[in-house]
């Protein structure tokens, strides 16, 4: 299957402007150990579950948990400088994070770098050349990480290419290592920045933190508590394929082409399993898995939910239909 | 860890969907009743009904008060019924570990009548019935089949009041606990029924002999 174009260049069309930095407190509502030990927990739910996944989960679970301690680490640290949202760039469709730089907002990358890099070359034995090679790279450069990641949130393809070329790797390479390695990092930052864009209305199919397309979506109930009746409808949510940040959307809206003509959209699912959907647009033909978790005991934390749903990219796919988002995990050959 | 019911009685408004779900989930067909003067309906738990709604009604202070309870199976930590079986046939009943779920399983159809009525006697809220047609011993099985799959029992996902509350155990445990300081302001008699023993934990309003005759054991 052809890769597609990437999709991510907003903030290119804007004046290159910082919005105002400000410290905030960021503490995060799970305790740290928690959101290590309940990954392990959700995926040992998972594979349980569903067997037939253990050979995808496998290589990138002990990524997963390595960033997930990694992001418990971050957690613990005190404030650091984070952009206030500027509301009328935001209204124009420009995420956060668009042309912020980041190294302001990072803390020392050095030992989460090394211990990410590590968990991606233990999980992808041909790779740990590769992530030897960028960890090198790291030591010389104390900058170079942050840079790596602003160019990863800027989507720059020309740099990453540039970089594959200098290093002597080959870019789709280097792309996969740098955002398994990296991704901890950004899912911290919309951690942190979630609450600074959860009042502005954000009708856009990108995320509002760093611009990249949803990975997955799930429905829920309202969490509200109603004084009679419990509200069973499904609120629609969408996953940031990259930071991990979760922003509400209508149900009927195609988040690529804003299409909201009902009769041009459907959704796909097995009889048995009508909870587990694929949401189809006709017009653009693209689609986005989503998990209905009304009826489930427990939501399975966002990133693991594309991995549940990946029996409905073949379907998609098969279909002719286009991921919003093209992850590692989802380019396959399919007939 | 085990999974928990929390039945918060002061939401339910009787209607019976949880009662229904359940019907609809295991395939039971309708039972044939008749008006007894109350809206419990069919008059006790039966081999088609393991859920049911009890009604009580009292006229208190010159008012009609009704108590509803959602009765069903409550998973005990230690089930007695398992432990009467356990002595006749070994895989009657078990009780899954990863659920906490007690199952009675197609082995309760080598009891002899009076082992049934042993294990049957052996449980202090009046929960298991004999199928006489399979011939096996029935009840509530937490929906297991769905459980499994991390969906919500049937009677969890029908109801629409949020008096049928479903998740592991401490958590449902600190929810209860949580309504019941809220409930206690106003209904100082308010009670969890035995939290330390059991998986479906009712939260009562008022005197639990008022609601059924073994609704505490």
């Amino acid at each position: 299957m052809v890769m597609e174009k990437p999709l991510r260049s907003i903030g290119a069309a804007f004046p290159s402007q910082h919005p105002d930095v400000q410290r905030k407190p960021m503490k995060s509502e799970t305790p740290a150990n928690d959101i290590v030990s309940s990954l392990k927990d959700q995926i040992q739910r998972l594979e349980e579950r569903k067997p037939s996944l253990k050979e995808v989960l496998d290589p990138f679970k002990g990524i997963m948990i390595a960033g997930a301690e990694l992001r418990a680490e971050l957690e613990a640290l005190p404030g650091s400088e984070m952009p206030s949202p500027d509301p009328i760039r935001l209204s124009a469709g420009v995420p956060l994070l668009a042309d912020v730089e980041l190294k302001k907002m990072l803390p020392d990358l050095k030992a989460g770098i090394k211990k990410m890099l590590t968990a991606v070359g233990t999980a992808f034995p041909p790779l740990k050349e590769d992530a030897a090679r960028l960890l090198a790279r790291a030591d010389e450069d104390s900058d170079a990480p942050a840079v790596w990641l602003e160019t990863l949130v800027r989507n720059e393809q020309e740099t990453i290419s540039e970089l594959a070329e200098d290093m002597g790797l080959e870019p789709e390479t280097l792309r996969f290592v740098l955002e398994q390695a990296l991704k901890p990092y950004l899912q911290w930052l919309a951690h942190s920045l979630a609450r600074q864009v959860e009042e502005i209305v954000w009708d856009k199919g990108y995320c509002p933190i760093c611009g990249a397309y949803p990975d997955s979506s799930y429905l829920k109930k309202g969490d509200a508590e109603q004084e009679f009746l419990m509200a069973h409808g499904g609120q629609r949510w969408l996953h940031c394929a990259m930071c991990g940040h979760e922003w509400r959307m209508r149900r009927i809206h195609c988040p690529y082409c804003g299409n909201e003509d009902a009769e041009s959209m459907e959704y796909l699912a097995a009889k048995e399993t009508p909870q587990e959907r694929v949401y189809v647009c006709h017009k653009c033909n693209k689609y986005l898995t989503c998990l209905d978790t009304s009826e489930l005991i427990e939501k399975p934390p966002g990133d693991l939910i594309p991995f549940e749903l990946l029996h409905l990219d073949v379907i998609a796919q098969q279909k002719g239909f286009a991921p919003l988002a093209w992850r590692h995990w989802n380019r396959m050959s399919v007939s | 860890m085990p999974m928990t019911f929390f039945i918060d009685t002061t939401r339910c408004t009787a209607c019976r969907g949880c009662q229904v779900a359940c019907k609809e989930w295991q395939g039971f067909g309708a039972n044939q009743t008749r008006q007894r003067g109350t809206h419990q309906n069919p008059p006790d738990l039966n081999p088609l009904n393991y859920k049911l709604v009890r009604f009580a009604e009292y006229k208190e202070k010159g008012r009609v008060v009704w108590y509803f309870l959602p009765d069903q199976c409550r998973h005990c930590e230690s089930p007695p019924c398992k432990e009467a079986a356990d002595s006749y046939v070994e895989g009657a009943i078990l009780r899954d570990e990863a659920t906490g779920a007690v199952i009675f399983t197609e082995k309760t159809k080598q009891l002899t009548p009076g082992q049934m009525k042993d294990v049957i006697t052996n449980c202090p809220y009046n929960i298991p019935r004999l199928n006489k047609i399979s011939g096996m011993l029935v009840k509530c099985d937490m929906c297991i089949d769905r459980v499994r799959h991390n969906m919500l029992p049937m009677c969890v996902k029908s109801c629409c009041t949020g008096a049928m509350n479903f998740g592991e155990r401490d958590k449902m445990l600190k929810l209860a606990n949580q309504r019941l300081t809220e409930l206690k302001k106003k209904c100082p008699n308010a009670q969890l029924q035995d939290p330390e023993d059991v998986n479906v934990i009712y939260l009562l309003t008022d005197d639990p002999k008022k609601y059924y005759q073994a609704v505490n054991g």
